[in-house]
């Protein structure tokens, strides 16, 4: 049983491990290999922060708002763990600030202490006049997609730098089952109106005074298009750009001035931060995430396909419940092929 | 009195913000900083400086309610601006757990500090040896930076700091009209204050970056304060002991103890030991005296013996502090010009 993934983002590298892990010892025959044209520290994955913290609405996708939880409890019982260090997992406690009341977000009884901000802690944030504070996580890939990569190295996954152009190469090469982990650019692969770039720009500076993320929010101008500051183990990285449909990885100078007065306004101190580096990236945006399996067939060739990817600014928060759900697939697709069903009584 | 000149003996978090409140409400004031050792070297250096208050049992609560205000307040508008970076002033969230519930569930400054509220259940459960908590957001003045700030501060208003080991405050009657005393542990030797004593700290600072949030015992003995670079662990309250030199089972409890609150300082590096002593009295010495030799008087401001709270109440007694002297001020023109009668 020969199973590519495709794609080495955190996407890619977890559900490899999730598969791997369930099914490793029962099929024997689990041959596992990795493609990919991006391996940390180049992927989407490495700029994003690393907060663990879902949008604000969940658009009544229950499903979604299931895999963030199994996520955060996944990460939260890994806390204690020697891991957790290699990992880059540490718990972080932070605001979300509005310019008006909002309804609570789906993921409160998720995070931890959740709770309304005091009118002396909004004295901190002028212009924003409502706010939550909670605690949650942070998994920086920087040390977590090369810990994923170590713990599938270790299973004996082989990896290989290549672009794969379609999914007939692989199944050509001998594949059973394909992963499509391949993000923002899964349209290349097979083509989806439905995904699109949801561009991103940050600035990691050196702030290690800054002990709390903080995200504010303006409903007009949609999600991550107000600025942002978190902090991580070394950097803290400033943000809110959020441009739909600009496909541009160069970083532009508007943005950065735009990251750079809007963040100061909201932390003066920031003022004296050195800039250590600045970064562009594209969210694999799309209205849900793509999470099914499809045959794949053309001419002769069949290939069972797995895809999982469209998890836009989210996939940090959502990566380990996606996995899961990919693993079931997985196991399904192991039942048809009678490869790993329980022993059937005789009737 | 043309220009009072006044000799602020001490240079740590006392000594250094007194002389500042001292030439910020009394401008034509002459003020001084004597003190034998400056930051990196005074006992505040050594302290994390987490705005948790201390109770002095000889003090009236509601006074230290006060002096934990003035001082929270005043840190909070500096932690907001543009130069918290550089006077080392910053937020922390983070939890106070406790094995047994305490007597008192509310302490004084629970509405002082930021959005102060039980623990959950859920946040209970990263700590399974503890039964209940408090979580709140507060301030740290993180040292050195703080104290060079307030030097910085301090001679951008034109006060001078000068190393010098003072033995007796009488030594500085003919070049000085008033002293404040700030010498904290020192006070003990230099005017012979038998109610100071130490209480010995031992601390590591450790670089552990993925600590964000503090976590303290609600026995006071073991904590975790995040500061800019290192991470305070904590610690040790041996009453009596004037030892100055590390302890290493001490250090191996220290980080146990630590540990077993928060498992990845397990990967903790770069361990740095450090010991202070903690200038401890029933109550904050803050009090006018007036030494006096032949018919030479000396007036005193006696501002010390905050113990483990000196960074949680600095600024209002150094404002009250402050306020003493005026006093002192006020009779020493009221008694000249008596004399010119």
């Amino acid at each position: 049983m020969r199973v590519a993934v495709i794609g080495a983002g955190v996407i890619g590298l977890s559900t490899a491990l999730c598969i791997h892990e369930q099914y490793h010892s029962l099929v024997p025959s689990l041959e596992m290999e990795v493609y990919a044209d991006r391996y940390t520290p180049h992927t989407t994955s490495d700029g994003a922060a690393g907060l663990w913290q879902p949008y604000l609405s969940d658009h009544g996708n229950l499903q979604e708002t299931l895999w963030n939880k199994e996520t955060f409890d996944y990460l939260l019982g890994h806390l204690g763990s020697p891991a957790a260090k290699e990992m880059g997992l540490f718990l972080i406690s932070g605001y979300n600030l509005f310019t008006q009341p909002v309804p609570d977000p789906s993921w409160k009884n998720i995070v931890l202490g959740f709770r309304n901000l005091t009118p002396k802690e909004l004295e901190l944030f002028p212009g924003y006049s409502y706010g939550w504070f909670n605690t949650a996580l942070m998994l920086e890939c920087r040390s977590y997609l090369p810990w994923l990569t170590n713990r599938l190295m270790q299973r004996g996954v082989k990896f290989f730098h290549k672009k794969v152009e379609s999914f007939q190469e692989v199944s050509d090469d001998g594949m059973d089952v394909v992963i499509n982990c391949t993000g923002v650019r899964a349209g290349e692969l097979q083509p989806d109106p439905e995904l699109q770039p949801g561009r991103g720009q940050v600035i990691k500076v050196l702030a290690p005074w800054v002990k709390h993320f903080i995200i504010t929010h303006d409903i007009k101008s949609g999600i991550y298009n107000s600025p942002y500051i978190i902090p991580g183990s070394e950097f803290t990285v400033l943000g809110g750009i959020y441009q739909h449909g600009n496909w541009n990885e160069e970083n532009s100078a508007q943005d950065h001035k735009t990251i750079w007065e809007n963040c100061c306004r909201l932390l003066p101190a920031l003022q004296k931060a050195k800039i250590v580096q600045e970064w562009s990236g594209l969210r694999p945006a799309r209205p849900w995430v793509r999470l099914e399996r499809e045959t794949v067939r053309h001419e002769h060739f069949q290939a069972e396909v797995i895809h999982n990817y469209g998890h836009g600014g989210f996939g940090i928060t959502i990566h380990w419940g996606c996995a899961m759900a990919a693993a079931r697939l997985f196991g399904s697709i192991l039942q048809e092929k009678k490869l790993a069903s329980p022993p059937q009584p005789r009737l | 009195m043309a220009a009072p000149k006044v000799a602020v003996v001490g240079a740590g978090v006392i000594g250094l913000s007194t002389a500042l409140c001292i030439a910020e409400t009394c401008p034509s004031c002459s003020v001084m900083v004597l003190s034998d050792q400056f930051s990196p070297n005074t006992t505040s250096d050594v302290a994390a400086g987490m705005l948790i208050p201390h109770t002095y049992p000889g003090t009236p609560i509601h006074v230290q309610k006060q002096w934990f205000k003035e001082t929270f307040t005043y840190l909070f508008a500096i932690s907001n601006s543009a130069e918290a970076s550089e006077a080392g002033i910053h937020l922390v969230s983070g939890w106070q757990v406790f094995k047994n519930t305490p007597k008192e569930e509310l302490p004084f400054w629970s509405d002082v500090v930021l959005g102060f509220r039980p623990m959950s259940e859920a946040e209970l459960q990263k700590f399974p040896q503890h039964r209940f908590g408090q979580a709140f957001t507060t301030l740290k003045c993180d040292c050195p930076p703080y104290l060079l700030w307030l030097e910085k501060r301090l001679k951008a208003t034109g006060v001078q700091m000068y190393t010098r080991k003072v033995a007796d405050l009488w030594e500085l009657h003919s070049e000085y009209n008033i002293v404040v005393n700030c010498a904290g542990i020192g006070a003990h030797q230099l005017v012979g204050d038998e109610k100071l004593f130490p209480v010995r700290g031992q601390v590591l600072k450790v670089h552990a970056p993925w600590v964000k949030n503090f976590i303290r015992d609600g026995d006071g003995l073991t904590y975790i304060y995040p500061g800019i670079h290192r991470v305070t662990l904590g610690g040790t309250r041996e009453k009596g002991s004037w030892s100055l030199s590390p302890d290493p089972g001490a250090t191996k409890g220290i980080f146990d103890r630590c540990c077993s609150l928060e498992p990845s300082l397990w990967g903790a590096q770069d361990i740095k030991v450090k010991v202070g002593l903690r200038p401890s009295r029933q109550c904050v010495r803050l009090q006018r005296e007036v030494l006096s030799q032949g018919g030479v008087k000396l007036p005193v401001v006696h501002n010390y013996g905050h113990g483990a709270g000196g960074f949680s109440v600095h600024r209002g007694t150094a404002k009250e502090a402050a306020r003493l002297v005026g006093e002192c001020i006020a009779a020493l023109q009221g008694s000249s010009s008596r004399a010119k009668l």
